[in-house]
C-alpha cells in the first residue's frame, strides 16, 4: 500500500457553481418564483414606462375626470383603469409609478446598505474598543425610536420631497444593517480561516472586504431584499402625510393620500394604488424569504 | 458466540436517505446480535454508517431517513412492529445511550438534578425526594467528586469528562440491560477517557449490562471490546473476536486500518495507507465497496457484491480472505 | 515542478529557526457580576528552541495552553512577557515592517478543515492570496506556483477552481498544508492538524507532512494530544500542563524513559491495539494514573500546578515552583522527584 502522488477525489463531473446551486434551491420554492416573476414585471414596466403607458401621466383630461375603469371610449380615449379627480390617466400614473417605487427601494436600500455595512465591520473589527460602543450606542438609540416618527422627523428637518423621504427611509433601516453585519462578522471572526488570512500578512481593510465580508453576504442579501418593501411602505406612509413625493409626481403613496375623500365615490383611485402596492411588497417578500430559505442550509455548510 | 438467546438482534438491517435522484445507502444489510452482558465494539471510520446502526436501533432515524430490516428485536420483542409509545419506553429504560459531544448531549438550560431527576421519573417515577436521592447515588456511582454540589449545577459549568459522566448516569439511571455508546471518549483527552473507559467496564460488569461500543479508534476497542465488527461504507465487512481480529485480520480493510496506526509502524519512516476515499451516494461499485482502493483487487471482486463467509473464527465479507482458501 | 529551497533566503543570524525565552501570556477575564477581573495564566515560562528541518511536538491535553503558544509564535498574539525569536530576529520587540516581513517564515495549519478555508473562495484563489500581499509576482506566475504546490500535496489540477465544500476532510487539510507552504517559510505550526480526520486520512496527511518536511527543510512546531502521532512524527517532544512545560526531551528518551509523572501518566492512558492489557489493568492503571481534574487556569496551584493529581506529590511540591532539570542529555523535567521517581 503506497500513496498515490494525486488523490481521486469523487467530486460530480461539472461541480454546479454556488450560482447555479442557489438557482436551483431558489426554483425549488413556488411562491418565491412568482415573486421574482412578478418583480420581472415590474422592473419592465419602470424601464419602460414611457413606452408602453398609454398616456403621459401627468396630463389632465378635463372632460373625463373620475372616470370609473372601462374598456369603452370616452371623447375618444380608452382609460383601461379610470382616471383621477383631475382627469389623469391612472393605468399610465400606475405604470410610471413602478419606477419611481423600484428607484425608492434601490436608493434607499443601497444607502442603507453601504453605510450599515461599513458601520457593521467597524463595529465588529474593533470589538470592545471605543468605535464599536459609539457605532452601536448609536444605533441603540436610533431603535429606540418609532420607525415612523423617525422618518417624518428627518423629513421635517431636510423638508418634504421624494429624495429626502429616500434619505429619511434609509436612515430609519440604517441600524438594522448595523446590527445584522456586526453579528455575521463576529461570527465570521471566530473562524480559523480568518486567522489564516491574517497569517499571510492581510491588513485589516483585506480582512474586512476580501475575506471576510463575503462570506457575511447572505443574511444582509436576504435583509435588502425585505428591506426593498418595508422601504416602498414607509415612502407610502411618508406620501400618504404629505412627506413624500408632492404632486403631481406619480407615486402610490401619495396618489393614495390625495384621493381617500373618493374611497366610496371612486373606489378606484383609491383602491388600484393601494392593490399596486399590495403586489409590489408581496412579491419583494415572497423573493426575500425564498432567497432566504435557498441561502441558508448552505450556511451550514 | 453463547448460546444464550440474544439481548439485541439486528437482522438484514438497510438505511437509505434519499438524496437528489439517488439514495445515500448508510447502513446495507446488516445483521449482528449481541446477548446479555457482552461487550460488542463497532469500528468504522466516518461514512461507515456504524451511528446510523445505533440510532437506527433504537427508532431515532428521522424522515427522510428510510429503515428497513428483516427483524429488529430486543429482548426478543419485536421493535419494528411496537407501538412509538412502547418503544420510547425501552429508551432509557432497558436500553441506555451515550452521545458523542457531552457538551452538546445535556440541555444547557436545566441542571444535572434536572435532567437526571428528568429521567429517573419517565421510567421509574417516585418522590421528588427519592427522585433526588437516586439522583445523588447514581452521580456518586460514575465517580464524581463533590457529588452534591454538582447536582446543581449547569451543564456548561462541567468539564467535557465530567459532562460524559453524568451522560452515563444518565444513560444507567434506569438499570438499562443494554448500553449504546456512540464514540463516548472521543471528545475527550487521553487521561480523561482512560478513566471513562475504566468506569465504563466496571459498571458494565456490576450491573450485567450489555455494551455496544462504537468508536473509530482502534485501541478503545482493543482494550474494552470482546467482538468486533468492522464497518466500510455501510456495510459489516468482518467480524470477529477481538484477540483473532487484531492478531490475523481477514479483510484487507481491516488489515489496512491496523496497518495505518501510528503504533504498527514503528521501523518505518511512513505510515502504510490506503489509497482513495470512501464511496459517496453517487459512486458506489457495482462490485466490492473496497475493490477502487484494494491493494489485492480481482476481477471477481468488481464484478459482485461479496457476501460474508466464515473463515476460522470470524466473518469476512471477501472472496479472497487473508490467510485463507479464496471463497467460492 | 518549482523546487522550493528555504536555501533561497539570506542566511538567518542564528542556528534556530525560532527560540522561545521564559514564554508568559495571560488573560484578562471578567469574573463576576461587578466586572471584577481575574486573570488567566494561559503560558507561563516557556522556552524552547528548534532547529531547521526538525519537528518539535508540543503535547498537552486541554488547557495546557498549547494553542496559546502556537498564537504567540505566529505572532497573532503579542506575549505577556518573554520573548519570541524567529530565525534570529526578535518577533517581541521588532516594529511592524519586521513583523511583516517575518510573517513568511511562520505559517500555520489549523485543526478543523471545515473552517480553514474560506468557504467563498476557490481554493487556487486561497492559494495565490498569500503571493499576492507578499510579493510582486505577476498573475501568470502567481498562479504557476500555486498550481505546482496544489499538485505537491497530492490534489489534481481540476481542483483549483473549486470550492471547499467539495472536499473532504483530509483534502481540505491537504490544501490548508499547501496554503502554508505557498511563501516558502521556515516555520510552519501545526496545530493538531490530524486530530479531526479518520485513521487513514491521517497517515495520508502525516505522510505528506514529512515528505514535504524532507524535500523543502521546513521546520514543524507540531501540536497533538495523539501520543501515537507525535512517536511518528516528532523529533524532539515537550510535554505542557495548565501552561508550563513539564517535560522536555529528544523522542525516543521520552517514550522510552519517561521522567514526570504527567508525561507517565499520558503514556499509561493511550490506548493501544497491541498493548491491551484487558479489563482488570485497564481499571489499576486509570486509578493510579490520575485523580482528580484539571484545576482552573484561574487559580493554578501553588508551587508545582501538576501536585493535586499527582500520584508522588510531597509537601514541597506545594512550596517551590520545580523548574526544568535535566535528566541526562537533552532531557530535562519539572519535577523535584525525578531523581526519587524510578
Amino acid at each position: 500500500m503506497t500513496m498515490p502522488t494525486t488523490v481521486a477525489a469523487p467530486l460530480p463531473l461539472a461541480p454546479p457553481s454556488p450560482a447555479r446551486e442557489l438557482w436551483r434551491d431558489f426554483r425549488r420554492n413556488r411562491g418565491a418564483v412568482i415573486g421574482l416573476v412578478v418583480l420581472g414585471l415590474l422592473v419592465f414596466c419602470a424601464l419602460f414606462a414611457d413606452v408602453i403607458s398609454p398616456y403621459d401621466p401627468s396630463e389632465q383630461f378635463r372632460d373625463a375626470a373620475l372616470r370609473p375603469p372601462s374598456l369603452a371610449p370616452v371623447s375618444g380615449h380608452v382609460f383601461v383603469l379610470g382616471t383621477d379627480p383631475v382627469g389623469r390617466d391612472i393605468l399610465s400614473r400606475l405604470i410610471h409609478g413602478t419606477r419611481l417605487s423600484l428607484v425608492i427601494g434601490l436608493v434607499s436600500v443601497g444607502l442603507s446598505l453601504s453605510a450599515g455595512v461599513l458601520l457593521g465591520l467597524v463595529a465588529g473589527f474593533y470589538r470592545g474598543r471605543l468605535a464599536e460602543y459609539l457605532v452601536m450606542r448609536l444605533m441603540d438609540v436610533m431603535l429606540a425610536l418609532p420607525s415612523l416618527l423617525l422618518a417624518v422627523a428627518v423629513v421635517a428637518v431636510l423638508g418634504p420631497g421624494l429624495a429626502n423621504a429616500m434619505y429619511a427611509i434609509a436612515i430609519v433601516m440604517l441600524p438594522h444593517f448595523v446590527r445584522l453585519t456586526r453579528g455575521a462578522v463576529l461570527g465570521e471572526l471566530a473562524k480559523d480561516y480568518v486567522q489564516a488570512s491574517r497569517l499571510a500578512g492581510a491588513g485589516t481593510l483585506r480582512l474586512m472586504f476580501d475575506t471576510v465580508l463575503p462570506n457575511c453576504a447572505a443574511p444582509l442579501i436576504v435583509q435588502a431584499t425585505l428591506g426593498f418593501s418595508s422601504a416602498i411602505l414607509d415612502a407610502a406612509a411618508l406620501g400618504f402625510l404629505g412627506l413624500g413625493a408632492q404632486p403631481p409626481t406619480p407615486e402610490w403613496g401619495s396618489m393614495l393620500a390625495s384621493a381617500l375623500e373618493f374611497i366610496q365615490s371612486a373606489w378606484w383611485v383609491v383602491t388600484l394604488p393601494g392593490l399596486a402596492i399590495l403586489v409590489t411588497v408581496l412579491a419583494f417578500n415572497l423573493t426575500g424569504d425564498g432567497l432566504r430559505d435557498a441561502l441558508d442550509p448552505r450556511l451550514k455548510r | 458466540m453463547s448460546d444464550a438467546s440474544p439481548l439485541l438482534e439486528v437482522d438484514r438491517l438497510t438505511v437509505e436517505f434519499p438524496a437528489g435522484d439517488t439514495s445515500l445507502v448508510a447502513v446495507d444489510d446488516v445483521s449482528f446480535a449481541v446477548t446479555a452482558g457482552e461487550v460488542v465494539g463497532i469500528v468504522g471510520e466516518s461514512g461507515s454508517g456504524k451511528s446510523v446502526t445505533a440510532l437506527s436501533v433504537l427508532g431515532l432515524v428521522d424522515e427522510p431517513g428510510r429503515v428497513r430490516a428483516e427483524r429488529l428485536a430486543f429482548a426478543g420483542r419485536d421493535l419494528q412492529r411496537m407501538a412509538a409509545r412502547e418503544r420510547r419506553a425501552l429508551l432509557g429504560g432497558e436500553i441506555g445511550m451515550i452521545f458523542q459531544d457531552p457538551m452538546t448531549s445535556l440541555n444547557p438550560s436545566f441542571t444535572v438534578a434536572f435532567q437526571l431527576m428528568e429521567a429517573i421519573g419517565l421510567h421509574e417515577g417516585g418522590s421528588r425526594r427519592a427522585r433526588r436521592a437516586r439522583a445523588l447515588a447514581l452521580l456518586k456511582e460514575v465517580e464524581i467528586a463533590d457529588a452534591e454540589r454538582r447536582l446543581d449545577v449547569f451543564p456548561h459549568q462541567l468539564s467535557g469528562g465530567m459532562s460524559q459522566r453524568v451522560m452515563l448516569a444518565m444513560a444507567i439511571a434506569c438499570n438499562p440491560r443494554l448500553v449504546i455508546a456512540d464514540e463516548p471518549t472521543t471528545a475527550l483527552d487521553v487521561t480523561v477517557q482512560a478513566q471513562m473507559l475504566a468506569l465504563l467496564l466496571r459498571l458494565q460488569r456490576e450491573h450485567g449490562m450489555a455494551l455496544v461500543l462504537i468508536t473509530h479508534d482502534l485501541g478503545v476497542v482493543a482494550e474494552v471490546a470482546r467482538r468486533v465488527l468492522v464497518m466500510y461504507a455501510g456495510q459489516i465487512v468482518e467480524s470477529a473476536p477481538a484477540a483473532e481480529l487484531f492478531a490475523t485480520p481477514r479483510h484487507p480493510y481491516t488489515e489496512a486500518l491496523l496497518a495505518s496506526l501510528p503504533e504498527r509502524n514503528a521501523g518505518n519512516r511512513r505510515l502504510a495507507s490506503l489509497s482513495g476515499v470512501v464511496p459517496g451516494a453517487y459512486d458506489r461499485p457495482a462490485g466490492c465497496l473496497l475493490a477502487p482502493r484494494c491493494p489485492y483487487v480481482r476481477d471477481r471482486c468488481r464484478a459482485a457484491r461479496p457476501p460474508l463467509f466464515a473463515v476460522g473464527a470470524s466473518l469476512a465479507r471477501c472472496y479472497y480472505p487473508l490467510g485463507a482458501p479464496p471463497q467460492p | 515542478m518549482t523546487t522550493v529551497q528555504t536555501s533561497e533566503r539570506a542566511t538567518p543570524a542564528s542556528p534556530w529557526v525560532l527560540e522561545t525565552h521564559g514564554l508568559q501570556k495571560h488573560y484578562a477575564v471578567p469574573a463576576g457580576v461587578f466586572g471584577k477581573r481575574a486573570t488567566v495564566r494561559a503560558l507561563e515560562e516557556v522556552s524552547l528552541a528548534l532547529a531547521p528541518a526538525r519537528t518539535l511536538a508540543v503535547v498537552g491535553e486541554s488547557g495546557c495552553g498549547k494553542s496559546t503558544l502556537a498564537r504567540q509564535i505566529a505572532m497573532l498574539e503579542t506575549p505577556t512577557a518573554g520573548r519570541v525569536v524567529i530565525a534570529g530576529v526578535d518577533a517581541t520587540t521588532a516594529d511592524a515592517a519586521t513583523r511583516r516581513a517575518l510573517r513568511k517564515d511562520v505559517q500555520m495549519v489549523f485543526q478543523n478543515p471545515f473552517a480553514s478555508l474560506n468557504p467563498r473562495k476557490k481554493i487556487g484563489v486561497a492559494l495565490e492570496e498569500p503571493l499576492a500581499i507578499n510579493t510582486a509576482l505577476t498573475r501568470a506566475e502567481r498562479s504557476d506556483r500555486s498550481r505546482a504546490m496544489l499538485a505537491r500535496v497530492g490534489l489534481a489540477a481540476e481542483h483549483y477552481r473549486r470550492y471547499p465544500h467539495m472536499f473532504s476532510g483530509g483534502q481540505r487539510q491537504r490544501v490548508a498544508i499547501a496554503r502554508a507552504l505557498m511563501l516558502e517559510p521556515r516555520l510552519v505550526i501545526a496545530d493538531e492538524p490530524v486530530s479531526a480526520l479518520d485513521v487513514s486520512v491521517q497517515a495520508q496527511v502525516l505522510n505528506l507532512l514529512m515528505d514535504l518536511q524532507e524535500s523543502t527543510g521546513v521546520a514543524y512546531v507540531f501540536i497533538s494530544h495523539n501520543l501515537a502521532v507525535v512517536e511518528r512524527i516528532a523529533d524532539e517532544v515537550i510535554v505542557m500542563y495548565l501552561g508550563r512545560v513539564m517535560e522536555r526531551a529528544p523522542k525516543a528518551a521520552l517514550f522510552a524513559s519517561p521522567r514526570h509523572p504527567y508525561t507517565r501518566a499520558l503514556l499509561a492512558s493511550t490506548p493501544r491495539v497491541d498493548a491491551a492489557r484487558g479489563e482488570a489493568a485497564l481499571a489499576r492503571a486509570a486509578r493510579s494514573a490520575l485523580a482528580g481534574e484539571l484545576p482552573s487556569p484561574l487559580a493554578p496551584p501553588s508551587g508545582c500546578v501538576f501536585r493535586t493529581r499527582c500520584p508522588y506529590a510531597i509537601a514541597r511540591c506545594a512550596e517551590v515552583v520545580p523548574p526544568l532539570e535535566p535528566a541526562g542529555g537533552a532531557h530535562s523535567a519539572a519535577c523535584i522527584r525525578q531523581a526519587e521517581i524510578g
